[in-house]
């Protein structure tokens, strides 16, 4: 397997030094990491649940997902994720993946041998800590979208998801919090809030009525954010300054 | 099972144009008339609500009524 050019793990590298001070040594390891870089096309499964895994999965550029499905075939999107993002930081030590990840866009990305982080977590500790609290930090995430999905009201969640991907996506440097396209479809929205995408269609048709936002298909500008916090009841501790 | 409707408005701001499905003398499903908001799926029937775990499947949008009865039918076996 061929070293990764130093580079590619910019976007995940800037993300650790969010979560926790690297030094010149700790970004030489990640960069140092032997990576596999592939490209992918929308709707490319990356790890299947069920599973086995010897490699983690670090986004380089474009979205995916984490999703769960029932024994019926409905599926629950449980995250969405975007560049710099480590999509399965889990199996460095569960060996059996337990749900999907999935692309929601035209992306690429680098498998990095399990061995191979693991030996960087143990030998340089500020990289293992960063990824620790990465690890909490999508537990926080997790625990807020159960809350979301469990107990606010449609308008509340599309605002919600809103509000979280213009924050998250602005932390890791893709740009503005106000003006953005969605990389998700209705669809893949539907299922992140439980709803139906005809009650997402209303909702955001609805968010547009009351001024707080204006769309243009996939593209979304927060034009009032005051407003839009308190529609979606969103407080961005959960984050952590972060994600 | 044969079903019988009824009009009814909904207290919506969107697609409030809606029916009441019955099965005997039992309400088993809501739906309503897809407005130009929805664009392509505009004028089709959307299944607002049922009232049985039975119910429950993927698809909640067809264009004909007739469709949405065999839904229900189908589903309620």
């Amino acid at each position: 397997m061929p070293d990764n050019d130093a580079g590619a793990f910019s976007a995940f590298i800037e993300k650790l030094k969010r979560l926790g001070p690297l030094d010149e040594a700790d970004v030489a390891g990640i960069s140092n990491l032997p990576s596999r870089i592939e490209m992918g096309r929308s709707g490319h499964l990356l790890v299947k649940e069920g599973q086995r895994v010897e490699f983690c999965c670090v986004l380089l550029r474009g979205y995916a997902c984490r999703s769960k499905m029932t024994r019926e075939g409905r599926r629950q999107i449980v995250s969405f994720h975007m560049a710099g993002d480590i999509l399965d930081l889990q199996h460095l030590f569960l060996a059996q993946a337990d749900h999907n990840v999935q692309l929601i866009t035209e992306a690429s990305y680098a498998w990095i041998p399990i061995k191979s982080l693991r030996a960087a977590v143990r030998n340089r500790p500020n990289i293992g800590e960063a990824l620790w609290r990465d690890s909490l930090i999508d537990a926080s995430i997790f625990r807020e979208w159960v809350l979301n999905v469990g107990q606010r009201d449609s308008k509340t969640r599309i605002a919600h998801m809103l509000c979280e991907f213009a924050i998250r996506r602005s932390a890791a440097g893709l740009g503005s919090p106000d003006h953005f396209e969605l990389p998700m479809t209705q669809e893949q929205i539907a299922d992140a809030t439980g709803m139906t995408t005809i009650h997402v269609n209303r909702m955001l048709s609805e968010l547009r009525e009351q001024g707080v936002i204006r769309r243009d298909k996939r593209i979304i500008e927060i034009v009032n954010w005051n407003q839009m916090r308190q529609i979606a009841d969103f407080d961005p501790a959960y984050l952590h300054q972060a994600a | 099972m044969a079903i019988r409707w009824q009009p009814v408005a909904l207290g919506t701001s969107h697609d409030s144009d809606a029916l009441l499905a019955f099965s005997g003398d039992r309400l088993v499903a809501v739906v309503s008339k897809l407005g130009e908001l929805h664009d392509e799926l505009m004028g089709w029937w959307f299944v607002e609500a049922t009232f049985e775990d039975t119910y429950r499947g993927h698809v909640n949008a067809f264009e004909q009524l007739s469709d949405v009865e065999a839904w229900i039918t189908k589903m309620s076996v």
